[in-house]
C-alpha cells in the first residue's frame, strides 16, 4: 500500500437560506477554493431532494461521491443549518496509527458522524454566544440592510474549532 | 457437509480448462433470468404433439409465494425452459418413437455419484458444482405418459411409470433420504397423461360434465365415477392420499388433427367414442396443467430456498470457526440469490447482494486490519489479468512505434463492469479472487438486477438474447421453450421503466466507480509491487481513469431511457462515444476501426441489439406500445390484466422518480467530466476554473506527472504522443471518448463542453437549479476561453447575481471578474464600469468590515476559506483609466468603495487670505493607488432652508493611497453661520463618488421603520454641525437701520463694510431681500465716506465699488420702501471681492428690526394767540429708552418757543413718559403774506435724539467683550466668540433686566455656564476649546456685572466699566403739524356784581340770590388758511360774519339760568359780542361756572350753493367747520352761600307744647 488515508478536504458551514457560513479548506494551499465553492453549492440540491424522505435523522450520510479521491457528506440541523463535509480518500500520508481499512473498504456513513457530532457542537457554542447573532448572518437580513459583503461566521473561536476538527478527523475515530 | 467443499478446487481447476474454450458455456452460466428449467420425460415422443399448445400458455404468470420467513412474494412471469431429460435422449436416439416404453433409461440413471439427485444431471452438459446453487436444475420434471387404453395401462404403463417416480422421487417425499442437503436440488414431478383420439383412453369420460365445477369438484366427481378411467387410476396408484400434498396427475386431450397419422393408433383399434371436448374444456385442462405447474415449481422453489437459507445460516455461524472460507460462502449465499433471481425475485436477490458486500467489506476489513492471512480466506491483491494487460501496455508503448500498428491492449472494453467478463465464480471458488474482481463482479451482479428491476432496455434485451435457445443445448430436436413467443412480446410489452431503481444503480454506480477506481490503482500498484517492477504513476493514472470513464460511461448507457426527454440527446452522445468506444486500438484509424471492430467483438449481437433497441424503442412513447391482451391470464377471476395497472401508475412515478434520476445522472457526468479535466491536466490542458484562474494553486498534485512529462505535456501534444517518450501522456487510457478527446484541445474542449451540457440538462431536469448554475459557470469560462463573450457574459451576469443571492461572496466576485472582463471585451463600457463598480463595492466592504483582524487573515492561518477576501488588486486604477472612455460621469454611493468618511467639523482658516478649510478624511481600503481629480464638500446651512450652500474644494489632484487619507478642502467663503455637510464628492475622471450623511443615516434604520426621521436627523446633524466663522482679519459687514429717521422720508439702511486685511481691488456687493413687500432702492445709494467709489449702481440689488485698501471702513445708505407694515427686515448681503489672492466671498444675512422705540403723542391747546403743544414721548415696546435732546423746530409759519433745554439725559420708561410743551405763535407779518400761497404750511417738525437701552447696553457690553477678546489669546477667534457673545447677551442677559440697567446703571452679566457658552465651544477645534473655555471663565468671573455708566463720569475706564456707545445716538424727525382751527372763540363769562367784582378770589355767591353774569364771545380765524374757511363756513368772503348759537349749559340743579341760554349771534372777526346772563345758584357750596358752547350756524350747502354760484370748491363739500372754544372762565367757580344771616329763637314754658318760638330772622340781601 502507498499508504494515503482519507482526510477532511473541507468543511462547509451553510445556513438556512443556502448562505455559506463557513468555509475550511484543508490543507487550505492545495484547494482552489472556487472549486470547492461550487461542490458546496452543488451539494445544496442533494439536501432539498433528499430533505422530503428524511424524517428524523440529521446525517444526510453520502451525498455525492465526486470523483475517484472526493467524496461529500452532510447533515443537517434541526434550525436548517447544513454542514458539508468533502472528503479526500486520499488526503494525506498514512502514519502508522491509521487503519488501511478504508482505503480497501472505504468510508462509512459512521465515520464520520463523530465530525459531523464535534461541528455541531461548535456551532452550538458558537450560538451560545451573546455576541454572536444568527440573524445577522443571514442574507434577508443582509438584502434588508442593503449590506454588502458575505454573511460568513467570523468568530475566531468557531474557525479554529473547524480547523481543529478538520485536521483531527481520521476514518474510524470516534471522538472529536 | 464437508465433502462438496474439499472436492471444489481439484474439481474447479480441473474445469477450468474446458471452460476457457468454451466461453459460451461461461455466459451462460453466469446468466440470469427469470427462467425455470422443466424437464420432460417423454418415452413416447408425445412432445411435440403438445408443445405448441403448452408454448402458448407460458410464461407462467402470477405466482404467489409464500415462504414462512418473508412476505408474500408475487412473480409476475415466469419462463419455462423445457428441456427433455437425458433418459429421453437416449431413449430418443435408440428407440424408435412410438410407444416402446424405455427402461433404458433406469440405466442412464444409476451413473456414480453421492445422491440420486445427482444421477439425472446429464453429464457434461452443465458443470456440476460441490457447492449448490449453480444450478439450472430442472424445478419440475414431467413424464408425458401415453396410455392408450386402460390395459395398457395395467401391463406396462403402471410399471414405468412407477419405476420412473421411483427413480426420481424427490428427497422431500422420499422417507429414506434425510439429509436435507439434498433440497438444493429439489424438484417436484408431474405425470401428464396425453391423451390420444381415437384411443380407449380417449372415450373415457373425463369425469367433468360440467364447466362451471371447480377442480375440487371434478376430483371429488371422478372419484365417485369409480376407477374405470385410466385417469382415475393413475390417481389411486400414484397421488399420496394426503390432504396436503399436491396432485400430481393431469390430463389433457390432444384434438384429432394435431396428432400425426402415425402416432394415431389404428383406427380398428377405436373401441369406444372418442369424446371430442369442446375448446372451453381444453382450455380448462390446460390451466389445470398450467396450476400443477405453478404448485409444483413453488413447492420445489420453497424447498429450496429454506435448504439454502439453512445452509447460508449454518455457514454463517461457522464464520468464527477456523478455516472458514468467505468466498465458498459467498458463493452459497449467491447461489441463493441467484435463487431468487431465476423465478424473479429480483429484491431478494439484490438483498442478498447487498449483504454480500457488506460481507465482503468485513472480511476486507479484517483483512487490511490484521494484515495477514486471517481465516476467512484471504483476497488477492492485486488482480493477476490486469497486471498482465498492463504490463503488456507498457512493454507496448516503450517499443519505437508506440505499438500503433496492432490494436493496444488494454484492460477493459466499453463495459468493464460485467459479471460475464470474466469467470468471476471460478476464480470465487479457487479463493483466487482479487478485492477488485470480486467488487467488480458483486456491482455487476447488483447493476443486472436493478437493471432488471428498472426493466431497463437492456436489461430486457438482455433477458431476451439469454432466453433464446441455448446454442449449446445439443439436443436434437426439441429443447423448445416460451421464450419465443415471450421474448417477443416482451419487448413491447414493459416498456415502463422503473426510474427509481435507475436512479439507485446510477447512486449505487458512482459510490462505486469511484470506490472501485481507488481499489484499481491499489490494484495496480500492489500488482508491480509483487513482480518487482514499477509501473509508471502516469500509465496507472490514465489506466484507472480510463476504466472509470469506461464504467461510469457504461453505466450512463445502460441507463439511458427514453423518460428522461434529454436522454435523446445523451442518447446520441452515448452512442456516438459509445461507437468511438468500439475502437479501442488505434485512435488515429478509429473511424475506419470502428467499422471493423464489431467482428471482433465479444458481444457483437449485445451490444448491437442495445443501440438499435435503444434507439428504436425511444422514438416512440414508452406507454403506446400495445398491451399484449394475447398473454392476459384469466384465473378464477383473481387475476388481472397486469400492464393496466403498471401503465397507470407510470405516469406519476416516473414523473416523480425521474427528478431524482436525472440528478444521480447528472452526478456520473459530473464525475465523467472531471475524469476529463484530469486527463486534460497531465496532458498540461486546463480547462474550466483553472484554466483563466491561475493564480490559484494548483490542486493537481504533480506527483502523477513525471518531470519529462512536464516537460513535453507543454508543447504540441501531437509530437509527445508520436514521440520517442517512454510513456506518452496518453498511454492506458483507453476510453474512446477520452482517447478521442485528447487528440487534439480542441476536441477536448468540445467533448467538456457537451459533457458540461447534458451535465446542465440533466441537473435541470432534476430540479437542480444550483448544480446546474455551477456548470453553467463552467460552460462560461469555456466560452470565454473560446472567444464567445457574448455568450459568457450572459452566464457570468447571470450566476453573479444568483450566487449573490445567497452571499456566496467568492464567487459572485469570481463571476463579476469574469463578467467584467467579458464585458471589456464586447466594449460594452457601462456595464463594464459598473460591474468593476460592484466588484470594488464587495473588496471594499469586506476590508472595511474585517479591518480589526486583518493581521489575523494575513499573518495566522489560511485554513479557512475566507468568504470575504476578494482580490481587486489593479481593479480600482483600471476602472478610474478606464471611465475616461466614458461620455458621462457615473456617480456611485462613496460609502461602498471608501471607509470612515469623515469631514471634522472645524474650520481651519487660511494664514493670509479670507476664507476657511475643512478637513476630509476617509479610509481608502482598496490596494490600488488611484489619483482622484477632485474632492468636493458641500455644506448647507443647519438653521435655514434657503440658506446658501458653500462648496469647499480641493485645489490639486491628489493621489490617494491604501490607508487614512487626509486631504484639506478650502473655500472662499467668508461667512458666519452653522452648516452641515450635505454632500461629498470625489472625482476620479468620470467616476464621481457621492456620500451624502444624512441621507444615508436615516435609510439604514433597522427594522426598516421610517422611524422619526427627524430625530434621527437632528441628533446626526447636531454631532457634525459645523460651525463656520471667519477669521478675525477677514472682511466683514454690518447691516443695519440707519441712525437717522426722518419719519416721512425714506427709510435708509446703511451697510458698512471693513476691508480688514483684504487689500480689495473690487468688490460687489449683493442685497437681496429677504422679507416680503421690501424694495432696496439700490440705485439711490449713497456713500457716506468719501473714500469709497461706488461704481456701478444701475443693476437692482448690486453695487460695484472700487478698490478699498485694509483697514478702512465704507459705509453706504440704501433707501427701502415698504409695502407693508413689517416688524423687521431680513436681507441677505453677499459680497464678492477680489484681491491679490483671488476672489472671495462673503455671506451674511441680517435681520433688522424697523419698529419705532418711541411714540409721540401730542396735545394742543390754541389760545387766541398762541397754541400750546404738549409733546407726551413713551417707549413703544419695553426697551426705556434715554433721550438726549428733543427740540422742536420752528417753521416760516409758526415761531416755537420751547422749555430750556435739560440738563441731563430723560430716561423714559415703559410706565414713566415724558412730557414736554411747546408754545407756538403764528409768525406774523411773514405768514400772513404768505398765508394764501401756503395754504397748508404749518408743520413743525419735532426731533427726538435718543438711545434705547437694549441697543446701548448691548453696544456697550459687547465692546467691551470685544476689547477684551481682541487683546487676548483667543484674539483668532474673535469673530465666533463675539457673534456668540451678543446673540447670548441679547437672547439671554438683557430682556429681563432693562429697567435695572436704565435705573442702576449695571448689567448682571450671570455665570458662564448661564450664558451657554458650550455648544459654541464644541464646535471649535479640540485645540483651542479648553483654552477658550478657561478665558471666557475668567472673563465672567472677572465681569459678573458690567457698570454701564452715562458719560458724565467716565473718569477711569477699569475693566468693569463699558465704555459709552461707540455709535452715535438715533435721531427721528417727526413733522408735528398744526391742526386746522378755522374759528376759535374766546369766550368769558364775568360776573358784573358790583359786590364781588373787585374781588380777586373766587366770587361769592348768595344761593337763591341772582348773580348776573356777563357773556363776551369773539373768535379769530387765524388759526386756518381763509380758503378752508370760505369753503367750510361757506362765506362768500374772507371777512364776511358767521351765524353763531352759544348756549349756556348749566347744571341745573346748580344754576338757574336766567336770559337767553341760547342764542344766535352773529360775527365777524375779533368782534365782542357781549350778553348778559343772569345765573342763580340753587345750592350752596363751590360751584364751577356754567360753560359756553358756541358752534356756527351754516346755512345749508345747496342753498349756499344756489346763493353763490360756482366759487365754492367742491372738494371742500365735506369738511366740516371747525370752531373751537377757549373759554377763559372755564374752571372759575363761586361760592355760593345761603343766604341767611341771623334768627332768634324763643323758648317758652317746658311743660306747654308749643314753647318755642321762631323770634326774628334777618335775612341777607
Amino acid at each position: 500500500m502507498t499508504g494515503r488515508v482519507p482526510s477532511i478536504a473541507c468543511i462547509g458551514v451553510i445556513g438556512k437560506h443556502n448562505n455559506p457560513l463557513h468555509i475550511s479548506l484543508f490543507p487550505a494551499e492545495e484547494r482552489a477554493p472556487l472549486e470547492f465553492q461550487f461542490l458546496l453549492s452543488s451539494c445544496l440540491d442533494i439536501f432539498e431532494a433528499r430533505l422530503p424522505q428524511k424524517t428524523v435523522d440529521q446525517d444526510f450520510g453520502l451525498l455525492q461521491a465526486v470523483d475517484e479521491r472526493l467524496a461529500m457528506y452532510g447533515w443537517l440541523t434541526n434550525t436548517g443549518v447544513k454542514f458539508v463535509i468533502v472528503v479526500d480518500m486520499e488526503g494525506r500520508p498514512a502514519t502508522a496509527s491509521d487503519s488501511k481499512t478504508s482505503t480497501a473498504v472505504g468510508l462509512r456513513d459512521a465515520d464520520m458522524k463523530p465530525a459531523f457530532r464535534a461541528l455541531q457542537t461548535a456551532y452550538i457554542m458558537l450560538l451560545r454566544n451573546p455576541f454572536y447573532s444568527p440573524d445577522e448572518h443571514s442574507p434577508l437580513a443582509a438584502n434588508a440592510e442593503k449590506r454588502v459583503g458575505s454573511t460568513q461566521i467570523t468568530s475566531r473561536k468557531f474557525i479554529e474549532e473547524v480547523k481543529r476538527i478538520g485536521e483531527a478527523w481520521a476514518p474510524g475515530i470516534t471522538n472529536i | 457437509m464437508n465433502t462438496p467443499r474439499n472436492g471444489a478446487p481439484t474439481q474447479g481447476a480441473a474445469e477450468d480448462g474446458p471452460r476457457q474454450t468454451q466461453p459460451s458455456a461461461g455466459v451462460m452460466d453466469g446468466s440470469s433470468s427469470s427462467k425455470v428449467t422443466v424437464e420432460y420425460h417423454d418415452p413416447s415422443g408425445l412432445f411435440p404433439l403438445i408443445q405448441e399448445q403448452l408454448s402458448a400458455r407460458l410464461p407462467l404468470r402470477n405466482l404467489h409465494w409464500k415462504s414462512p420467513s418473508r412476505p408474500l412474494r408475487s412473480i409476475d412471469s415466469l419462463h419455462v425452459d423445457l428441456i427433455p431429460s437425458t433418459d429421453l435422449v437416449h431413449i430418443s436416439t435408440a428407440a424408435s418413437p412410438g410407444l416402446a416404453p424405455s427402461t433404458a433409461s433406469q440405466g442412464t440413471s444409476s451413473s456414480p455419484g453421492p445422491t440420486s439427485t445427482e444421477i439425472l444431471r446429464p453429464p457434461g452438459k452443465e458443470r456440476r458444482h460441490q457447492i449448490p446453487g449453480l444450478r439450472q436444475t430442472p424445478y419440475l420434471k414431467i413424464y408425458i405418459l401415453r396410455c392408450d387404453d386402460s390395459d395398457t395401462y395395467k401391463a406396462t404403463a403402471r410399471k414405468q411409470v412407477r419405476e420412473w417416480v421411483k427413480a426420481h422421487t424427490p428427497p422431500s417425499q422420499s422417507s429414506s433420504s434425510s439429509s436435507t442437503q439434498e433440497n438444493h436440488d429439489a424438484f417436484e414431478w408431474l405425470i401428464l397423461h396425453v391423451v390420444v383420439p381415437d384411443t380407449p383412453a380417449a372415450s373415457q369420460p373425463r369425469g367433468s360434465t360440467s364447466s362451471s365445477t371447480t377442480g375440487g369438484e371434478k376430483e371429488k366427481s371422478r372419484w365417485t365415477r369409480g376407477t374405470a378411467t385410466i385417469l382415475e387410476k393413475l390417481r389411486a396408484d400414484f397421488n399420496i392420499s394426503s390432504k396436503s400434498a399436491p396432485d400430481r396427475i393431469a390430463q389433457i386431450r390432444l384434438q384429432k388433427n394435431a396428432v400425426p397419422a402415425h402416432m394415431l393408433p389404428p383406427a380398428s383399434a377405436a373401441t369406444g367414442q372418442s369424446i371430442s371436448e369442446n375448446p372451453q374444456e381444453q382450455e380448462r385442462a390446460w390451466n389445470d396443467v398450467i396450476i400443477r405447474f405453478k404448485t409444483l415449481i413453488l413447492l420445489s422453489f420453497d424447498l429450496r430456498v429454506s435448504q439454502y437459507e439453512e445452509d447460508v445460516r449454518e455457514k454463517d455461524s461457522q464464520r468464527a470457526l477456523p478455516g472458514w472460507n468467505f468466498c465458498t460462502f459467498f458463493i452459497l449465499k449467491e447461489g441463493l440469490a441467484r435463487g431468487f433471481e431465476s423465478v424473479g425475485l429480483v429484491e431478494d436477490a439484490l438483498l442478498g447482494y447487498d449483504e454480500l458486500s457488506i460481507g465482503l467489506d468485513s472480511i476486507v476489513r479484517n483483512q487490511a486490519n490484521e494484515g495477514s492471512q486471517t481465516q476467512g480466506g484471504v483476497l488477492a491483491n492485486y488482480t493477476d489479468d490486469l497486471y498482465r494487460q498492463t504490463s503488456d501496455i507498457l512493454k507496448r508503448s516503450q517499443k519505437d512505434d508506440g505499438g500503433r500498428k496492432e490494436p493496444q491492449p488494454r484492460i477493459h472494453d466499453s463495459k468493464p463492469i460485467d459479471a460475464r467478463k470474466k469467470n468471476y465464480r471460478d476464480l470465487i471458488l479457487s479463493n483466487n479472487i482479487s478485492i477488485f474482481d470480486f467488487r467488480c463482479y458483486i456491482f455487476a451482479r447488483q447493476m443486472s438486477l436493478l437493471l432488471r428491476l428498472g426493466n431497463a432496455r437492456s436489461a430486457r434485451s438482455d433477458l431476451a438474447s439469454k432466453l433464446q435457445p441455448r446454442p449449446n443445448a445439443r439436443v436434437l430436436q426439441r429443447s423448445v421453450d416460451d421464450v419465443n413467443v415471450g421474448a417477443k412480446a416482451d419487448v413491447q410489452l414493459d416498456e415502463s421503466e422503473d426510474l427509481y431503481s435507475f436512479a439507485e444503480l446510477c447512486s449505487r454506480a458512482l459510490n462505486f466507480i469511484t470506490f472501485a477506481s481507488r481499489l484499481l490503482r491499489e490494484d495496480l500498484r500492489n500488482g508491480a509491487q509483487a513482480h518487482n517492477v514499477k509501473f509508471p504513476d502516469r500509465l496507472i493514472d490514465n489506466l484507472v481513469r480510463s476504466w472509470t470513464f469506461a464504467a461510469l460511461q457504461q453505466i450512463l448507457d445502460e441507463t439511458t431511457t427514453s423518460s428522461l426527454p434529454i436522454s435523446k440527446f445523451s442518447n446520441d452522445i452515448a452512442s456516438g462515444s459509445s461507437g468511438k468506444m468500439r475502437s479501442f486500438g488505434n485512435h488515429n484509424e478509429e473511424q475506419k476501426l470502428s467499422l471493423a471492430e464489431p467482428k471482433t467483438m465479444i458481444y457483437p449481437a449485445r451490444s448491437s441489439s442495445l443501440a438499435f433497441g435503444g434507439r428504436s424503442a425511444s422514438t416512440e412513447p414508452p406507454y403506446a406500445a400495445p398491451t399484449a391482451s394475447g398473454q392476459v391470464v384469466y384465473e378464477n377471476g383473481q387475476y388481472q390484466d397486469r400492464p393496466a395497472p403498471g401503465q397507470e401508475s407510470t405516469t406519476p412515478q416516473a414523473k416523480s422518480g425521474l427528478q431524482g434520476f436525472a440528478s444521480t445522472r447528472a452526478q456520473l457526468y459530473v464525475a465523467e467530466r472531471r475524469i476529463l479535466e484530469h486527463v486534460g491536466k497531465s496532458l498540461g490542458w486546463t480547462i474550466g476554473w483553472d484554466a483563466i484562474l491561475p493564480s490559484y494553486p494548483q490542486r493537481e498534485d504533480l506527483s502523477d506527472v513525471d518531470l519529462h512529462e512536464e516537460s513535453s505535456s507543454g508543447d504540441e501534444n501531437a509530437t509527445s504522443k508520436e514521440g520517442l517518450t517512454v510513456t506518452s501522456p496518453t498511454v492506458g487510457i483507453s476510453a474512446a471518448a477520452i482517447v478521442n478527446a485528447v487528440s487534439s484541445i480542441e476536441q477536448f474542449r468540445q467533448f467538456y463542453e457537451s459533457l458540461s451540457d447534458l451535465i446542465v440538462k440533466h441537473y435541470m431536469a432534476a430540479g437542480q437549479a444550483k448544480s446546474g448554475e455551477s456548470i453553467l459557470g463552467d460552460l462560461a469560462v469555456v466560452r470565454f476561453e473560446l472567444g464567445d463573450f457574448a455568450a459568457a457574459a450572459m452566464y457570468f451576469g447571470r450566476m453573479a447575481s444568483l450566487f449573490a443571492e445567497t452571499r456566496w461572496n467568492f464567487v459572485e466576485a469570481t463571476m463579476l471578474r469574469m463578467y467584467a472582463q467579458c464585458l471589456k471585451k464586447l466594449n460594452r463600457k457601462d456595464e463594464y464600469v459598473r460591474t468593476l463598480l460592484d466588484l470594488l463595492a464587495k473588496s471594499a466592504a469586506s476590508r472595511k468590515t474585517i479591518r480589526t483582524f486583518v493581521s489575523n487573515a494575513i499573518g495566522g492561518s489560511k485554513s479557512w476559506l475566507d468568504d470575504d477576501k476578494v482580490d481587486t488588486a489593479g481593479l480600482f486604477e483600471e476602472l478610474i483609466d478606464f471611465s475616461r472612455q466614458l461620455p458621462y460621469d457615473v456617480s456611485v454611493p462613496m460609502g461602498k468603495y471608501f471607509g470612515d468618511i469623515v469631514v471634522e467639523p472645524y474650520v481651519r482658516h487660511f494664514d493670509d487670505k479670507d476664507g476657511f478649510q475643512l478637513r476630509l478624511q476617509f479610509r481608502h481600503v482598496l490596494e490600488d493607488d488611484v489619483e482622484i481629480k477632485q474632492a468636493k464638500v458641500r455644506l448647507t446651512s443647519a438653521t435655514s432652508a434657503q440658506g446658501k450652500d458653500i462648496w469647499l474644494e480641493s485645489s490639486d489632484p491628489i493621489q490617494l493611497n491604501k490607508g487614512v487619507c487626509r486631504m484639506w478642502l478650502g473655500s472662499n467663503v467668508n461667512t458666519t453661520n452653522t452648516f452641515v455637510v450635505d454632500q461629498i464628492r470625489i472625482e476620479a475622471n468620470r467616476i464621481v463618488f457621492l456620500h451624502e450623511p444624512f441621507t444615508k443615516a436615516e435609510a439604514t434604520t433597522p427594522l426598516s421603520i421610517i422611524a422619526s426621521v427627524s430625530a434621527a436627523a437632528l441628533k446626526a446633524a447636531k454631532k457634525s454641525r459645523i460651525l463656520c466663522f471667519p477669521r478675525v482679519e477677514a472682511f466683514q459687514t454690518r447691516l443695519y437701520l440707519s441712525r437717522f429717521i426722518h419719519i416721512d422720508k425714506r427709510r435708509l439702511i446703511e451697510i458698512e463694510l471693513s476691508s480688514g486685511w483684504n487689500d480689495m481691488q473690487r468688490a460687489e456687493i449683493r442685497l437681496k431681500s429677504g422679507s416680503a413687500g421690501l424694495r432696496l432702492r439700490t440705485a439711490d445709494v449713497t456713500a457716506t465716506s468719501s473714500d469709497v467709489d461706488i461704481q456701478d449702481k444701475s443693476r437692482p440689488g448690486v453695487i460695484a465699488i472700487a478698490s478699498m485698501r485694509p483697514n478702512t471702513t465704507a459705509t453706504f445708505q440704501v433707501p427701502y420702501e415698504l409695502e407693508t407694515v413689517l416688524p423687521e427686515l431680513s436681507i441677505k448681503c453677499e459680497v464678492e471681492y477680489d484681491t491679490e489672492k483671488g476672489t472671495f466671498q462673503y455671506y451674511s444675512s441680517f435681520t433688522i428690526p424697523i419698529e419705532l422705540p418711541l411714540d409721540v403723542n401730542v396735545h394742543d391747546h390754541f389760545k387766541n394767540n398762541s397754541l400750546y403743544s404738549k409733546f407726551n414721548i413713551k417707549t413703544s415696546n419695553q426697551y426705556p429708552l434715554e433721550i438726549l435732546d428733543i427740540d422742536l423746530d420752528g417753521s416760516e409759519e409758526y415761531d416755537v418757543q420751547g422749555p430750556r433745554r435739560f440738563k441731563e439725559n430723560v430716561l423714559v420708561l415703559p410706565r414713566q413718559p415724558m412730557a414736554m410743551t411747546y408754545k407756538i405763535t403764528k409768525a406774523s407779518e411773514r405768514a400772513k403774506r404768505r398765508q394764501s400761497k401756503v395754504p397748508d404750511g404749518g408743520s413743525l417738525a419735532l426731533s427726538v435724539t435718543y438711545r434705547c437701552m437694549n441697543e446701548d447696553a448691548r453696544d456697550r457690553v459687547q465692546e467691551l467683550f470685544t476689547r477684551a477678546v481682541e487683546n487676548s489669546q483667543v484674539r483668532r477667534l474673535a469673530r465666533i466668540l463675539i457673534a456668540t457673545f451678543t446673540d447670548r447677551l441679547e437672547s439671554r442677559v438683557l430682556p429681563q433686566q432693562f429697567e435695572k440697567i436704565a435705573l442702576l446703571d449695571k448689567v448682571h452679566m450671570g455665570s458662564f455656564e448661564d450664558m451657554g457658552w458650550s455648544e459654541c465651544i464644541d464646535s471649535l477645534p479640540q485645540a483651542v476649546q479648553e483654552e477658550t473655555q478657561k478665558w471666557l471663565q475668567k472673563w465672567h468671573e472677572d465681569h459678573k456685572y458690567i457698570l454701564l455708566p452715562s458719560k458724565a463720569d467716565i473718569g477711569t475706564p477699569d475693566s468693569g466699566t463699558a465704555l459709552p456707545s461707540p455709535h452715535p445716538p438715533r435721531r427721528i424727525i417727526i413733522t408735528v403739524s398744526i391742526p386746522q382751527t378755522h374759528i376759535l372763540h374766546t369766550a368769558s363769562l364775568s360776573i358784573q356784581s358790583p359786590r364781588h367784582a373787585s374781588s380777586s378770589f373766587a366770587a361769592i355767591a348768595i344761593a337763591g340770590q341772582p348773580l348776573v353774569t356777563e357773556l363776551r364771545i369773539k373768535h379769530t380765524r387765524r388759526w386756518a388758511s381763509p380758503s378752508s374757511l370760505m369753503a367750510a363756513a361757506s362765506l362768500s368772503s374772507q371777512d364776511d360774519p358767521i351765524e353763531f348759537v352759544y348756549t349756556v349749559e348749566a347744571n341745573p340743579e346748580m344754576w338757574l339760568v336766567a336770559g337767553q341760554r341760547r342764542a344766535h349771534f352773529t360775527a365777524r372777526e375779533d368782534e365782542e359780542h357781549k350778553c348778559p346772563i343772569m345765573l342763580i345758584p340753587l345750592k350752596a357750596g363751590n360751584v364751577l361756572l356754567p360753560s359756553v358752547e358756541i358752534r356756527a350756524r351754516i346755512p345749508p350747502k345747496t342753498e349756499q350753493k344756489r346763493q353763490s354760484g360756482g366759487p365754492v370748491p367742491v372738494e371742500e363739500g365735506g369738511e366740516q367747520l371747525n370752531c373751537e372754544t377757549d373759554l377763559l372762565s372755564y374752571g372759575e367757580s363761586v361760592m355760593v352761600v345761603p343766604n341767611v344771616r341771623r334768627s332768634t329763637v324763643g323758648i317758652g314754658n317746658m311743660n306747654l307744647p308749643k314753647s318755642t318760638v321762631w323770634l326774628e330772622s334777618e335775612g341777607g340781601l
